[in-house]
């Protein structure tokens, strides 16, 4: 039985269908997690339209991880097409955990304030110039050949690439959606200046997936079709990685300037 | 390889059904000869997706004094037709010969290279064809000294197929 998707290079695309019980068994681990949480919460004091937006975030980060771990998507990312494994990488490592942090009312994470080692460790790990670092470095490393090409032909190797994109995503996106530990110095125009560092700032991936003259990765290199081309693959997987990056740090952008500027607007005339 | 081996003798017909002389053909040149089929799932098209991604990289004077010979191990569905346009999808220069199965099968066991296999297709799915995966090269003087199994990636290529023109002058 296969639990998690894996590169099985030489071998043959088909369309039959394949069950990844691992990737189930996770969506109803985070779907029970998750309605956990809420159920030990009051979240009456949000608006009934904010409850729904929420669980609406939670709705697609699910459809998301599904969608882009199980087949077919997951085996043509995994085994075939680098386009698809980037596309993969913007659902699990940068959408997903900005909708499962969004879909959490402030007062799930008012837990945490009781734990004070925990609160010290969020606030180191979570700061942005930390998570800055954080993301970007789990990015690189996630995409360098040698650790592609290592992790992706085992199972438990390609969850732990997974695994860590997720785990990558919620840290940058902690410091920008949740409200434990306090950063009142971290202002709206700081939060956009950090989506737009990360928008445009050159990863060494992209630039070897988009310069290198050779096909970096064997697995798709040495993928049979649906791989054709596995250069021009993986100047268009680069291509989505860049761009994917920058219109989801825009979305966000664009989401942090009203947020305040509805802020401003609320906050009374001095006199 | 220990013991180089020689070009076959094979006079097979080209995909405008005229007769190739390997030979003749392919005398001076640095001929890549792989036996494969265009309905094959794996090895064959990666092998020519590298070879043709290879050849764009190569300077034109390497490119121009070489030459990727396919012969068809599956000359029933490998029309003629079907021959050209599927090589011309990788790479306009690939050359698709055909031929008897016994001619092709007496090549193979001249190259020390497994013969050809026809496995039938389950509930009604098309045969598989097995077929050496390797692709053997000839230098100019005729004689092959390397077999490149699957799985040689497209560097690798271009860091030795000028070598291996240099060294066979």
């Amino acid at each position: 039985m296969t639990w998690w998707c894996f590169a099985q290079p030489g071998t043959a695309w088909t369309w039959q269908w394949q069950p990844l019980m691992g990737v189930w068994l996770a969506m109803v681990l985070l779907i029970w997690v998750y309605q956990r949480a809420l159920s030990r919460i009051d979240d009456s004091y949000e608006s009934s339209r904010l409850r729904k937006s929420r669980r609406a975030a939670f709705a697609l980060a699910i459809f998301l991880l599904w969608a882009s771990l199980d087949w077919p998507l997951g085996p043509l990312g995994a085994s075939y097409l680098a386009s698809v494994h980037m596309v993969q990488f913007l659902a699990v490592g940068i959408a997903a955990p900005a909708l499962l942090l969004l879909a959490l009312p402030g007062a799930a994470y008012e837990p945490l304030r009781r734990h004070p080692r925990l609160i010290k460790a969020l606030s180191d790990l979570t700061h942005p110039v930390s998570a800055f670092f954080i993301f970007n470095l789990v990015m690189t490393a996630t995409h360098w050949p040698g650790v592609v090409d290592l992790l992706m032909p085992t199972q438990l190797g390609s969850f732990v690439l997974d695994a860590a994109w997720m785990l990558g995503g919620l840290i940058f996106w902690w410091p920008l959606i949740v409200p434990v530990p306090e950063r009142p110095g971290f202002h709206s125009l700081g939060k956009i200046a950090y989506l737009a560092l990360n928008a445009f700032l050159i990863r060494p991936p992209f630039a070897m997936m988009i310069f290198s003259a050779s096909p970096i990765y064997a697995i798709y290199e040495l993928a049979p079709p649906p791989a054709r081309d596995a250069l021009n693959d993986q100047q268009l997987a680069g291509a989505v990685m860049k761009i994917g990056i920058a219109w989801i740090m825009f979305a966000g952008v664009l989401v942090i300037f009203r947020n305040w500027m509805l802020l401003e607007s609320d906050r009374p005339e001095s006199a | 390889m220990e013991v180089p081996i020689p070009k076959p003798d094979l006079v097979l017909t080209d995909t405008e059904g005229e007769l190739y002389d390997l030979r003749a053909e392919t005398d001076g040149y640095l001929s890549l000869v792989f036996f494969g089929y265009t309905n094959c799932p794996d090895v064959c098209p990666v092998h020519m997706a590298t070879l043709a991604g290879v050849f764009d990289e190569l300077a034109p004077e390497v490119r121009d004094a070489m030459k990727v010979i396919f012969v068809s191990t599956d000359p029933e569905r490998d029309t003629p037709d079907r021959l050209r346009q599927w090589l011309r999808a990788y790479h306009p220069s690939f050359l698709g010969l055909r031929g008897e199965m016994e001619t092709i099968n007496a090549a193979l066991a001249e190259m020390k290279l497994p013969g050809v296999a026809v496995v039938p297709g389950q509930h009604g799915s098309e045969p598989i064809i097995g077929h050496p995966s390797a692709v053997l090269v000839f230098g100019r003087d005729g004689l092959a000294r390397v077999r490149y199994p699957f799985g040689v990636r497209r560097a690798d290529w271009v860091n030795d197929l000028p070598l291996l023109l240099g060294e066979n002058p």
